[in-house]
């Protein structure tokens, strides 16, 4: 444990900390004003004067990010099914898929706004996450489910198989892994389709970490708005560490060590 | 020792008649006849590409000929491949592998694993059956495609190199496995290899082939006991056989040379 902390932790430890280092130095000998580039300190106070509105919003795009990770498991997965099945459904809806890929979220993010209604702004932040967290899982599904072991294929010929004996019995168990990783990134994009449905919607929008950014920035508090993407920093990169360890744990069970 | 072209047998399981098969407009096997009887083992030898996995996959109903016929007196299931990789499927256990083709043709879960553990024991893998492949060493693992190709008692069974990428003590014994399991179970035997030596152990004839575009070059039919043991390897006859079907194939080669 002790090797294992100093061979991997310690390093970006350290760097981290000369970094912030470095920058209290430089406010506080640069005589920055605070609402420029706030120190560290500052920004640390925000953080603890500000723990609870910060837990209480980090919830809110939790929850936008996690239901729009389902929503788009749930849509993403029969289509991907679908598409596997019949080539017709594949070629109809795959130029759907890519265009919506391609089209960037922030664009789109007015409409979302629009169609949720002032009533409901976490709507428009839950459907821009699905749609952003939409593509990698339904293309990395459908990658797997054509990835099968040729020779495994011709095994299932030879057998005469049928089509859904087919698919649930070789290519949905070997599309595993790239489902996972499809999930994976979908996870890491729903953060970012919900903080872009968030700074869209504005002051009107649901109250999670990017609003504060926004609300904090506008009203030059600027330390605040460093507390808060420190938040949303250590959210997503919370969220990655547990969607890698889920990933490796399936896969473990999947694969059998 | 005996060079004939040997008449078909009256009744074959499955057949080869003068059957054509190409890629890409390039004839790649042909003309080929071929036919199998019940419990004999046909081994094609010869080079890369001279039409032997192209003929198996022919005789498998994998691939249609470009002309000629192929004659399957053959149900759903009586066929069965063993690959020169063990193709088993990473997320199922051992046990699960082999029952495959008996799921596949609709038997219960439970009567499916029954005979599965059955055919893994008679690969001596009792111990192995809720392993994973990535657990199972390399001829474990293609002791487990073995079992899954016998488990629902093929009457024709294609082997194509299935030793290829085994150490030499693995195949041996796996050779051995093979010859004794075929002779309790009786199917018609079609073993492709690269490898003069396991077609003199395995087959009961030998073909000879030559490439570009893959045709018999020559048949031999050796007279020895079945199933054979280990000694067979080390016998005065065995080694005659070998240098006289060495010989074939390198005068195959030679001919087959652009």
């Amino acid at each position: 444990m002790t090797r294992d902390f100093r061979a991997r932790l310690l390093p970006p430890t350290l760097f981290i900390l000369a970094i912030v280092a470095l920058w209290e130095i430089a406010c506080r000998a640069g005589r920055l004003p605070v609402y420029l580039v706030p120190p560290p300190s500052a920004v640390a106070l925000a953080l603890i004067s500000q723990a609870g509105p910060l837990f209480g919003s980090a919830l809110l795009t939790l929850g936008s990010a996690l239901s729009a990770l389902v929503i788009a498991i749930a849509i993403a997965v029969p289509l991907a099914l679908l598409s596997a099945l019949s080539p017709t459904v594949d070629r109809a809806i795959k130029p759907v898929a890519v265009t919506l890929q391609v089209t960037p979220i922030v664009a789109v993010a007015p409409l979302a706004v629009i169609w949720a209604g002032l009533d409901h702004p976490e709507r428009a932040t839950t459907a821009l996450a699905a749609l952003a967290a939409f593509f990698p899982i339904f293309s990395g599904l459908l990658t797997g489910l054509k990835s099968a072991d040729p020779d495994l294929e011709r095994l299932f010929d030879l057998y005469q198989a049928s089509a859904l004996q087919r698919l649930f019995r070789l290519r949905a168990p070997a599309a595993t892994p790239f489902a996972l990783e499809g999930c994976k990134i979908g996870l890491g994009l729903s953060i970012i389709g919900a903080v872009v449905a968030e700074i869209a919607a504005g002051s009107g929008g649901s109250q999670g970490l990017a609003w504060r950014i926004l609300q904090s920035s506008q009203q030059l508090r600027t330390a605040e708005t460093f507390a808060a993407l420190t938040a949303l920093a250590l959210l997503a990169v919370g969220l990655n560490a547990l969607a890698s360890l889920g990933e490796v744990y399936i896969l473990r069970l999947w694969r059998g060590r | 020792m005996v060079d004939t072209k040997a008449p078909l047998p009256p009744d074959p399981v499955a057949a080869l008649i003068n059957v054509e098969a190409s890629y890409g407009g390039r004839r790649v096997l042909g003309p080929f006849s071929l036919s199998l009887a019940p419990a004999r083992t046909v081994a094609l030898v010869g080079p890369s590409g001279c039409g032997k996995s192209t003929a198996l996959r022919l005789l498998a109903g994998l691939e249609q000929p470009y002309s000629g016929e192929v004659v399957r007196r053959l149900g759903v299931g009586d066929t069965a491949v063993v690959f020169q990789a063990p193709t088993l499927a990473p997320w199922a256990t051992a046990l699960d592998n082999v029952a495959l083709p008996l799921r596949l043709r609709g038997e219960a879960v439970a009567v499916a694993r029954q005979r599965a553990d059955d055919a893994l024991a008679r690969v001596g893998l009792s111990s192995a059956t809720r392993l994973k492949p990535q657990q199972l060493s390399g001829g474990m693992a293609m002791r487990v495609s073995l079992a899954r190709a016998l488990v629902a008692n093929p009457r024709l069974l294609l082997l194509d190199e299935p030793f290829a990428a085994l150490d030499e003590i693995t195949r041996r014994r796996l050779a051995e496995d093979v010859q004794r399991l075929t002779s309790e179970l009786r199917p018609a035997v079609v073993f492709v290899t690269h490898s003069v030596e396991e077609a003199v152990f395995m087959a009961d004839d030998i073909i000879v082939m030559a490439p570009s575009p893959g045709r018999e070059f020559a048949r031999f039919a050796f007279a020895a006991e079945t199933p054979r043991a280990a000694h067979f390897r080390t016998s005065t006859s065995f080694r005659d056989q070998v240098e006289t079907v060495s010989e074939s194939l390198a005068a195959a080669m030679s001919e087959g040379a652009p």
